[in-house]
């Protein structure tokens, strides 16, 4: 058994806004008494952003990464040098969550090439020929909850052949009439995203009907901007030839990091949209995009 | 001793005394039969109520009552058991609330089954292995940085939903199947409790994505049942665990901590990410109930999403099951929402078509299924669908429900699940409505006599307002069935609607019906249900008459060819007419022939093939039947039906001893009509009687029984002064004596005959007295026969048996020799009257007497010889007692032999002392009415003698 760090802040959910003071503690447990030079605890957010090598050479990707953005880090020292006996030991912190000067707090966020990431990291350091022992948490950040008046509009769709876009339709396509409704394209990050959807007829029978939530990140950067689009999931919500004429229900719960409010700040961009996509049984499909904006309610 | 010949010398009274008999008062039943039946089973059932109402008051304690409550500590303790029970208790509750679901299981897991094979996807095992030994690896460095980690563990929860897709797919037999099942269900809760929960969680979806696959059509139901138990055990290993997590300690209020809310939560957006619709549906709702830990109402609204969720589902079948899910656990809480369960049964109505749409019927072609029996598969879960529908709802609403079912097309599945689920009172009310319904979807898919059998199911014993009408309708659509075995089960449920609500004329044509319809195909397969008919026919009739006069009711009999079904459903037939009309007897000709056909099928069916038990239940069941017909007064007409009978029945004993006993029994109805004085019509009438039975004895096999009926014969004759039949019988019963073995085996175990010779030669004897002698034959000629019989009978082995019957005989001849016999038999004068105490006679019988003196003693003496002492003195004790009763002791030798005989008694010790001083005092006192110097006061002195040396 070795020397084990463990970093448990109060709140259970992890979930910190903007100015709150994020307190915990530090438990450390060895099988034997330790000498150390001081326990160091950091908090340090991030945007660390990437290019694909879709968009730039493969090298490029590689070496040109883009400097991480530090939001916002904090140090301090919760222990100097000192020494720990043997069992459980607790130590007590608190760190302000601030951002540092012009520097705009975002939320969390886990994506393919942009990521915004808050941890907290503890040091034990141990002097001269022995390892630091470090210890990395990660902790939520999400925008404290506004009150918004979203305007709740919804919108509604009608996909038939001659709504297909790409060429005429020369008679080929088989005839269906697929109607819907979004709730709204404005969507509460802890909401669901709702709607419904009708087949209103189909001459060929459905396989499945799908939501796609995809994401669009962009990175601009001194020599332009990558934007990439990428699945984050896909939710089936039709399964087999459904029956025409009833109201399919449309519900999609975002998921937590992985998603977070819309952003949009001068060097990287943030946005999702919503696929709905129905499969018909010779696997051909027809899909309608929604741009939807998330904020935080 | 046997050197010496003794005399006997039969002791005439020579003062008369005067005898005074017993009045004796005719009655109808025997005295000691009544008695004992009723007095028997109260007594002991008396006796253990008293027992057991005693024990309690005896064993109260003095010492427990002083303290009277329980000691502050014990309570204590029990307390808090309570309080862990009360948590236990409540987790417990929770399995239990759907109980009735348990039941249905059942049901279904036994209805629905399958010989062919079951597709599951291999990968869910295997796939298990590989990320059980992922996600150990994955804890054991779990220390390392966290952020990874979760990161890790939800890529690989997306790839793995991705992964074990229909990749490779193995097919199982179903018991491959009902254990792979289970083995998943085991791993779930091992993985469980090893805190991987996260492969739990994955099983759950694995078990629930098996409920996608509807290729074998008759499995799916069962298929349901076995998941769903999975997905269960899952939702309450979740919802346990949740539970552990909060705070428990008061049990009305939960309060629950941020750490359990946050582990719900997670539950639920890992949920949430399932990307295939079924698995996220059953999943969710197997873990609905956790919704709880977050708020109140949060449980119903995600409930309702989930119903409205079900319509995304193409499939029918998968659909309704999924429907059957969700009402389940909407009923599995405290208060659940009816109105969900409403909006639930609404929307499969409205995607009601879809269960026969044209890709269904390709589907169903191209596995070879055929529409009933997929219809078949969707009963179990819109009968819970509608149970729960109508739980505690009144008429309005279940009008409504109906009305909404009926005007669907293809409403034939949704007509079965509510005539099977409504209860029987709101159905028989509306029973036309129904058959109404019924007769219009009667060109669609779903069989009609299945509706039309539950139909009739629930009409079973329930007044309608209108129960000719219906009636007409239903036999009217019933008619139109075409398949015997289908027509048939109709048929039997109607049944006991039908027979109380209809005429004999109704029930008549209905059975030209069923014979009509039975006519066509293989008629073997439906001797059941054809049985069946006929016995709740027999079983509902009130009257037997009426069910004869029914012209095709024997012909429905006939249908069965077979010898062996036919005799079974004839003796069916007669033990319930047996058992249901016990008063009843008839006199119709009609009903008679019948009962005696069914009886003659019956009788026909014994062969040598047949156990002893059965023709033993075969010949009770026939004599019953016999005893039930009654021509009243007409006993010439009852006579000559008895012997047609015995023509009849000719392979039973115990029905031609039934036979000779009810003709008895006539011949003493005929007595008693007539008050004991035979006219010349009643007194041939008897003749006749006596004859009937004199001529049928013979065919009896069983030679105890023949000896019993001779003997009633003759009791029964001379009571009718039928002096030549009795003399007849008698010496028939006498000589067959002869032929009786002494020992007969029964059940492999050999028994002896012994008590039964016993008692009966004594009732002949008693017989005997009153049976006057032929004048063509000698001075007692027929107790002659019977001494010699018993002489022949005679052999080493039962030396015991026939002394004692000797002596018997001895007293026989003792009260011959009365002037005035000690009882007589109405109108006939017995030997008393005939001789008049004749000197000759008295001869005749004294000398008879010392041939039977002599051959007891002979007896005795092979007795001692054989040294059973103990039998010898008691008989040697016998015959001294009948020489002190019978014999005249004055005469030559015969108080010497008195004495001898005491001596020889004694000797040994084997009789009781008391009964020894009794004798003594009984001579002394018999004596005193004797001269002092004749032979008994002197006898009497030599006894008293005696017993001073034994003492």
């Amino acid at each position: 058994m070795q020397v084990n760090i463990d970093i448990r802040v109060k709140r259970a959910n992890k979930i910190y806004y903007e100015t709150d003071t994020i307190s915990g503690v530090v438990v450390i447990t060895t099988p034997q008494q330790i000498k150390h030079n001081g326990i160091a605890l950091s908090m340090e957010g991030i945007v660390s952003l990437q290019l694909s090598p879709k968009n730039v050479g493969i090298f490029e990707a590689f070496y040109n990464s883009v400097k991480p953005v530090q939001i916002c880090y904090a140090l301090v020292d919760i222990s100097g040098p000192n020494t720990i006996p043997q069992g459980k030991t607790e130590i007590p912190f608190e760190i302000p969550l601030v951002t540092k000067p012009n520097r705009m707090m975002h939320e969390t966020y886990h994506g393919v090439f942009i990521n915004i990431q808050y941890t907290l990291k503890c040091e034990l350091k141990r002097g001269f020929m022995l390892k630091d022992i470090i210890k990395v948490a990660e902790f939520i950040v999400e925008y404290k909850p506004k009150k918004q008046t979203t305007d709740v509009k919804p919108v509604n769709f009608v996909i038939t052949p001659d709504s297909l876009e790409g060429g005429v339709d020369l008679g080929t396509i088989p005839g269906f009439r697929i109607s819907g409704t979004i709730d709204s394209t404005v969507c509460n990050i802890s909401k669901p995203f709702t709607g419904q959807i009708t087949i209103q007829h189909s001459e060929i029978p459905t396989k499945s009907i799908e939501l796609q939530l995809v994401r669009v990140e962009t990175c601009g950067c001194a020599e332009g901007y990558a934007k990439d689009v990428t699945e984050i999931q896909n939710i089936q919500i039709g399964e087999g030839n459904v029956a025409s004429g009833i109201a399919i229900p449309i519900y999609m719960i975002f998921p937590r990091l992985f998603t977070c409010p819309s952003l949009a700040t001068n060097n990287f961009k943030v946005e999702f949209e919503v696929n709905v996509v129905v499969i018909f049984e010779n696997d051909h499909l027809v899909s309608e995009n929604f741009p939807i904006a998330l904020i935080r309610a | 001793m046997s050197t010496h010949r003794w005399e006997w010398h039969t002791q005439i009274p020579k003062i008369k005394v005067p005898i005074v008999r017993p009045k004796s008062t005719l009655v109808s039943e025997h005295p000691l039969k009544a008695s004992t039946t009723t007095s028997f089973p109260g007594k002991g059932l008396t006796k253990v109520v008293d027992r057991v109402t005693k024990t309690p008051t005896s064993v109260q304690d003095p010492l427990m009552s002083a303290l009277d409550g329980v000691d502050p500590l014990s309570a204590l303790a029990a307390q808090t058991d309570w309080d862990e029970y009360d948590t236990k208790k409540k987790v417990k509750e929770m399995r239990q609330k759907s109980d009735p679901w348990n039941d249905q299981k059942q049901v279904i897991l036994s209805k629905y089954t399958t010989t062919k094979k079951l597709s599951m996807a291999t990968g869910i095992i295997a796939g298990l292995e590989r990320s059980s030994v992922a996600i150990s690896k994955e804890s054991r460095d779990s220390n390392k940085e966290q952020p990874t980690t979760i990161r890790h563990r939800l890529e690989q929860l997306d790839e793995e939903f991705e992964h074990v897709g229909p990749k490779e797919v193995a097919f199982y037999s179903q018991q491959e199947f009902i254990d792979n099942v289970k083995e998943l269900c085991n791993e779930l809760t091992q993985a469980w409790h090893q805190d991987f929960r996260v492969k739990a969680l994955k099983i759950a979806i694995q078990c629930s994505k098996l409920l996608v696959d509807t290729a074998v059509v008759q499995f799916y139901p069962s298929k349901f049942v076995l998941t769903t138990d999975v997905l269960d055990e899952f939702g309450h290993l979740v919802y346990e665990r949740l539970w552990s997590k909060s705070d428990t300690r008061k049990p009305h209020e939960l309060i629950v901590s941020e750490s359990a809310k946050e582990t719900c939560r997670n539950w639920f957006y890992k949920i949430a990410s399932i990307r295939e619709l079924i698995p996220r549906l059953y999943v969710e709702a197997a873990v609905l109930k956790s919704y709880n830990f977050l708020d109140d109402c949060e449980f119903s609204s995600a409930l309702r999403r989930l119903v409205s969720m079900v319509r995304g589902i193409g499939d029918p079948l998968v659909a309704v099951f999924t429907r059957c899910y969700l009402v389940r656990i909407a009923m599995s809480v405290d208060n659940p929402d009816k109105l969900i369960v409403k909006e639930n049964f609404s929307d499969f109505l409205k995607t009601y078509g879809q269960i026969l749409s044209n890709g269904v019927l390709v589907e169903l072609n191209k596995n070879k299924v055929d529409i009933p029996t997929y219809l078949q598969s969707y009963v179990p879960a819109v009968e819970w669908m509608l149970v729960n529908l109508i739980k505690d709802s009144n008429d309005k609403t279940k009008d409504e429900i109906v009305e909404a079912c009926c005007c669907l097309p293809n409403k034939g599945l949704l007509l079965n699940c509510i005539l099977k689920t409504f209860d029987e009172d709101y159905i028989s009310r509306k029973s036309l409505y129904f058959i109404k319904q019924i007769d219009s979807c009667s060109n669609e898919h779903f069989p009609v006599h299945m509706l039309l059998s539950l139909l009739g199911k629930n009409l079973k014993d329930k007044s309608i307002a209108n129960p000719k009408e219906v009636l007409e309708q239903g036999l009217i659509i019933i008619s139109q069935i075409t398949e015997p075995s289908d027509y048939l089960s109709c048929i039997i449920a109607w049944n006991s609607f039908i027979i109380p609500q209809s005429n004999v004329a109704g029930l008549n044509s209905l059975l030209e019906d069923v014979i009509a319809h039975v006519s066509v195909g293989d008629k073997k397969t439906f001797y059941g249900p054809l049985q069946d008919i006929i016995l709740s026919i027999v079983t509902n009739i009130s009257n037997i008459d009426v069910l004869f006069t029914m012209d095709k009711f024997l012909p429905l009999l006939d249908l069965f060819g077979n010898d062996e079904v036919r005799a079974q459903t004839a003796r069916k037939t007669l033990d319930v007419l047996g058992a249901n009309h016990e008063q009843y007897s008839t006199t119709d000709p009609v009903t008679i022939n019948s009962l005696i056909f069914l009886a003659k099928i019956l009788h026909d069916s014994v062969n040598v093939l047949t156990v002893e038990d059965e023709r033993r239940q075969i010949g009770s069941l026939i004599s019953h039947i016999i005893r039930k017909i009654d021509f009243g007064l007409d006993f010439e007409k009852q006579l000559s039906f008895y012997v047609d009978a015995r023509a009849t029945f000719t392979n039973l004993d115990s029905v031609t001893s039934t036979l000779v006993h009810c003709v008895n029994r006539l011949a003493m109805e005929t007595s008693k009509k007539v008050k004991g004085t035979h006219t010349k019509k009643t007194s041939s009438f008897v003749h006749a009687c006596a004859a009937y039975s004199f001529i049928t004895i013979p065919s009896i096999r069983s030679d105890t029984s023949k000896l019993q009926l001779y003997l009633a014969t003759t009791q029964v004759a001379l009571t009718n002064q039928c002096l030549g039949q009795a003399d007849a019988c008698i010496k028939a019963a006498i000589t067959l004596i002869a032929d009786l073995p002494l020992y007969y085996e029964m059940d492999g175990v050999p028994k002896s005959n012994e008590p039964f010779i016993q008692e009966f030669v004594k009732e002949v004897m008693s017989t005997l007295l009153v049976l006057p002698d032929c004048p063509e034959e000698g001075i007692l000629y027929v107790t002659r026969i019977l001494v010699n019989v018993l002489q022949k009978y005679s052999d080493d082995n039962n030396l015991g048996l026939i002394t004692g019957l000797y002596l018997h005989a001895l007293d026989l001849l003792a009260a011959y020799a009365q002037p005035d016999y000690a009882y007589h038999v109405k109108g006939v004068d017995s030997n008393d009257v005939l001789y008049g105490s004749d000197p000759q006679v008295i001869s005749e019988i004294n000398k008879m007497c010392s041939v039977l003196l002599d051959q007891t003693l002979g007896n005795l003496q092979k007795l001692k010889e054989k040294e059973e002492i103990k039998k010898q003195s008691s008989l040697c004790f016998e015959l001294f007692m009948r020489l002190i009763h019978h014999a005249d002791l004055d005469a030559q030798g015969m108080s010497a032999l008195a004495v001898q005989l005491w001596k020889l008694s004694t000797r040994k010790g084997c009789i009781d002392k008391k009964l020894l001083n009794n004798t003594i005092q009984y001579v002394k006192t018999k004596s005193c009415r004797y001269p002092p110097n004749s032979a008994l006061p002197v006898l009497a002195l030599q006894l008293e003698g005696t017993l001073q040396d034994l003492q």
